[in-house]
């Protein structure tokens, strides 16, 4: 097991935090905010790692067979279907944005805050 | 049968029957049946709380029980703390499900209306998370409850699509508070590579096997306290609430200011007591002082705002930002006097909060003129909400506030009392300056500039908003003779060996010390709490007689201090990321 996943999960969260606090585009920064996510799920896989582990199926396979981590597998499911919701809320109010101000600037959105909702 | 999961079980159950019967039932109709999947919600977990009384109540899902001092399933930890949270957050909830029905007829015609069918099923997954938030005793499971609470307030806060502010705002809640649940997520990572448990007891227990700290460990707690920080929304995390609290919908922004705000500091006490406390040992001190400072900033800087910005809605959410400070400064002394004292202030002044939210919305902020009687009545709540705020005796502010002080003395920390007292004042003032603008025409100077508030009461249902408004008072004068209880809750919270043995059994026998003098309000305290309400309506009469808040509204600072909260997302996010990284090098630097 070397640090190469590490250094890709903290990569990936530090990119995706740039993006998220420097874009000027709302779907450019929700997809920012999926690439912060991406680094947890690499995180959790990594942590359950195992050099020369099987796949967790434990039907079929000699018992005391290595295999690598289920737990963390399930963690990180859950955190796809957790991130899949937040993604598709965020999508849905960025729409909802576009349809309200036809931009997706969010300094756009700040400047027009003065004019009278519809 | 055990009615353990039912708390959590029942609003889930109730949220999905709810959208069947939208299509088919008429909209007062919903509302009763929520409210009755609330008050069921109420029911059980007071029966938790009894039962807890005499026990820590242990659940296997599924019967998966520990083998061998190892936890296999996942467990709700019941304890007389967690328990009272589930209760609280089900008394809130049930306030904001008898508002909605006069939300009903907002502002904006049909999307509104539409948009409201869900309200009531959003509303039940956000009591259904907050419930499991506060039974489970599971890292893992935590986090899922965690999750499902944001994801159902942001629909929520993002329901009112045709508001651009309301949208940005939801926008920012949204990215702000999934930031802070990665943080969170990469904590429980960090803690499970190294203690391979998601059991809270079972991390306890492996961590303190190894004697100390690690790097990484003290990492995942710096990374757990940030992103539960961030739901509490103190400073510098605040800049998503302040926003939020102004434009989202009424039953949404009770429940941040009655309940959701606090339970983020319920976690970092949680996460604290059952997984760090041992292996913190005599660091604590670093620990104590950060959330203390944290706390206290949070305080003094959420009051100021509050007497700075303008908008009522936006004003209390800076006072909300304010007294969720005061409330970590409580949990922050790291003793069981302390968080008894924040118990007490958290039921206490969490319902106070919720009232001044219902007392803005029967004044009208916003909506449409209202009738005189209905501005009186709304005045008349904000007003007496004013008093408790600042911790008059009748109400269990001053009681909380009074213990706290007391408690971060005893900690060594006497520079508290003044600081606590002087964020009180300064908040307590901004509340009755937001009277005494919404009882005077022109009543136009009240109403956030640039936001058409979703949520003003129909002309014939305010009365029912008026009642909730004062039963949320009544709540908290209520909350006065819950001292002995938390008390004892508070022992048996920060007992982490009994809390390990219960869940897991094995290990050192619970040693409980002699049982501590219940909390009450000193004499010294109730005369500082009278201060300050005097204080506090002396400085709000100053204010106004003087003109000084108009020119405080013009000042340099304020110029800046809105600069710094025009709701960019940049910003927020930024503010999270050093907010942070000083967190960590803190704790990095200190607790080895």
């Amino acid at each position: 097991m070397n640090f190469l996943p590490y250094l890709v999960a903290i990569w990936l969260f530090v990119v995706g935090l740039y993006g998220v606090v420097t874009s000027r585009n709302l779907f450019h920064q929700i997809i920012s905010l999926s690439v912060v996510q991406a680094s947890t799920y690499v995180l959790l896989l990594a942590i359950g790692y195992r050099t020369g582990g099987t796949a967790p199926v434990f039907a079929g396979i000699p018992v005391g067979r290595l295999a690598v981590d289920p737990v963390v597998q399930a963690l990180s499911l859950t955190d796809v279907v957790v991130g899949a919701t937040v993604t598709a809320l965020l999508l849905a109010i960025a729409v909802q944005v576009h349809k309200r101000t036809g931009s997706l600037d969010p300094e756009d959105l700040r400047r027009r805050l003065g004019e009278r909702d519809e | 049968m055990n009615i353990v999961p039912l708390p959590v079980v029942l609003p889930l159950a109730g949220a999905a029957l709810i959208l069947f019967l939208n299509t088919v039932l008429p909209r007062r109709w919903v509302q009763g049946i929520t409210l009755l999947f609330v008050l069921a919600e109420v029911a059980l977990s007071a029966v938790l709380l009894h039962r807890s009384g005499s026990g820590t109540i242990v659940y296997w899902f599924g019967g998966w029980t520990p083998s061998h001092g190892v936890a296999l399933g996942i467990s709700f930890t019941v304890d007389p703390l967690g328990a009272g949270g589930a209760v609280l957050a089900g008394l809130i909830v049930a306030a904001a499900v008898a508002t909605t029905g006069s939300t009903a007829r907002s502002t904006a015609g049909s999307t509104m209306e539409n948009a409201q069918g869900f309200v009531h099923a959003l509303l039940l997954t956000l009591l259904a998370a907050m419930t499991g938030f506060c039974l489970t005793g599971d890292l893992f499971n935590l986090f899922v409850f965690f999750e499902l609470m944001a994801v159902s307030a942001f629909a929520l806060a993002a329901l009112h699509t045709t508001s651009r502010a309301a949208l940005r705002a939801a926008l920012n809640f949204a990215i702000t508070n999934s930031v802070g649940a990665f943080l969170v997520l990469i904590g429980i990572a960090l803690l499970y590579s190294r203690s391979g448990a998601l059991n809270l007891a079972q991390i306890g227990r492996a961590l303190a096997a190894t004697g100390h700290l690690d790097r990484l460990t003290i990492i995942a707690f710096a990374l757990l306290t940030v992103g539960f920080l961030i739901k509490a929304a103190v400073v510098p995390f605040h800049l998503w609430l302040v926003d939020t609290a102004s434009t989202a919908p009424v039953p949404l922004v009770i429940i941040l200011a009655g309940v959701l705000d606090t339970l983020g500091v319920y976690a970092v006490a949680r996460i604290y007591w059952t997984v760090f406390a041992t292996s913190v040992g005599s660091h604590d001190t670093v620990v104590r002082t950060t959330l203390i400072v944290i706390g206290a900033v949070s305080a003094v800087t959420g009051a100021t705002l509050a007497l700075m910005f303008e908008g009522a809605r936006r004003r209390l959410g800076c006072v909300m930002v304010s007294h969720t400070g005061i409330l970590l400064v409580g949990v922050g002394c790291l003793s069981a006097s302390g968080l008894a004292g924040a118990a007490v202030y958290a039921i206490g002044d969490g319902a106070v909060k919720a009232a001044l939210i219902v007392g803005v919305t029967v004044a009208g902020a916003g909506g449409p003129a209202v009738s005189r009687a209905r501005r009186r009545c709304g005045v008349g709540l904000l007003a007496v909400g004013g008093l408790a705020l600042a911790g008059f005796p009748l109400f269990a502010t001053g009681l909380g506030k009074a213990v706290i002080e007391d408690a971060a003395s005893a900690a060594g920390y006497p520079w508290v009392t003044p600081v606590i007292v002087l964020a009180a004042v300064l908040s307590a003032a901004a509340v009755f300056d937001v009277a005494w603008s919404m009882a005077r025409p022109p009543f136009a100077d009240v109403q956030t500039p640039d936001v058409q508030i979703p949520g003003s009461a129909g002309p014939s249902r305010w009365h029912i908003v008026f009642a909730v408004g004062s039963g949320l008072l009544a709540l908290s004068a209520a909350a006065n003779v819950l001292g002995r209880w938390a008390t004892h809750a508070a022992v048996r919270f920060v007992d982490t060996a009994g809390y390990q043995q219960r869940v897991l059994g094995g290990g050192p026998a619970a040693v409980l010390g002699k049982a501590p003098a219940s909390i009450q309000l000193s004499v010294g305290g109730a005369a500082i709490d009278l201060l300050t309400v005097l204080a506090a309506v002396g400085l709000a009469a100053a204010l106004n007689r003087s003109g000084a808040d108009r020119a405080a509204r013009q000042s340099t600072l304020r110029a800046v201090a809105a600069r710094l909260h025009d709701g960019s997302i940049g910003d927020s996010v930024t503010w999270v990321t050093a907010g942070t990284a000083a967190v960590a090098l803190v704790f990095a630097a200190n607790l080895r």
